[in-house]
């Protein structure tokens, strides 16, 4: 069995002013900036209620974020990927992350944090409070085109 | 990166370099959680690129253990036995991964779990 001690140690980084911003992508389940909605899809891993499995199972600050992407085009390509499980699974399944994309820029002076591995599938992790990441998103799109 | 298994919210739970770990880590998954088997997928890419869709965390098992299997079809039932006579030896009763690799190459697929279960003892035949 793999040990533990394969996973990476944390990597979170906290956005300060020396690095002014940084653009993330995140699934989001709102169509428009202005619904009261959008803050729900910034709680963290842990607040939603998520298992902890994989590495964050050994890093539990991990479930204190949340996934992003650093690109929107990876971004599209994961939500290709689980649009494809969750039809595999049940043909009329809705996808539960929802169906759009929000651009995010995180700015310094927010108490934003990340944590970016550098893989090849774009996956990141971020941290910051609820409303102010929702605060933050400057455009969504539809994660299918 | 070679592997990354997923969950169903897009997350990245982990990323393996190789088809082996990604499987025990998948398989302690499921003993842990047996509901994980269609919430969790398997990417796998090449040179930063994606190879294929995603599979299903027992798909991806079942399809590593076939090519496994393939990858070894066409040796002589001679190299067989040398290799596992050998492997047994060096484990001395501890089912590493090697010996379940050349273990796969001799079991039907159906079998293997009960080879994985007991090696030591189990009597098995020798048909690909």
């Amino acid at each position: 069995m793999p040990s533990r001690a394969h996973h990476v140690a944390s990597r979170r980084s906290e956005v300060t002013a020396d690095r002014h911003e940084l653009d993330v992508f995140r699934f989001v389940r709102v169509a428009v900036i202005n619904d009261d909605a959008l803050v729900d899809d910034f709680l963290s891993d842990a607040a939603r209620g998520k298992k902890a499995r994989g590495r964050s199972a050994t890093i539990p600050d991990l479930m204190n974020g949340m996934s992003a992407f650093r690109t929107l085009d990876l971004a599209r390509q994961r939500w290709q990927d689980i649009a494809a499980m969750a039809r595999r699974r049940r043909p009329s399944e809705p996808i539960k992350v929802g169906e759009h994309i929000a651009w995010v820029v995180l700015r310094a002076g927010m108490g934003f944090a990340y944590e970016d591995l550098g893989h090849d599938d774009g996956h990141m992790t971020i941290w910051g409070d609820p409303a102010d990441l929702a605060g933050a998103v400057v455009e969504i799109v539809p994660a299918e085109v | 990166m070679r592997f990354a298994l997923i969950d169903m919210d897009g997350s990245t739970l982990d990323t393996f370099d190789d088809a082996s770990s990604a499987i025990a880590c998948l398989q302690e998954m499921l003993i842990d959680d047996p509901t994980a088997a269609d919430e969790i997928g398997v990417i796998e890419y090449r040179d930063g690129q994606r190879l294929r869709s995603p599979m299903l965390a027992t798909e991806f098992i079942t399809w590593s253990r076939i090519e496994r299997m393939q990858a070894f079809i066409g040796r002589g039932l001679e190299n067989v036995r040398i290799d596992l006579a050998a492997a047994l030896n060096a484990t001395n009763g501890d089912p590493s991964r090697a010996w379940i690799e050349i273990a796969i190459s001799s079991v039907k697929a159906e079998s293997l779990d009960t080879v994985l279960r007991d090696p030591q003892s189990h009597q098995f035949s020798l048909a690909v």
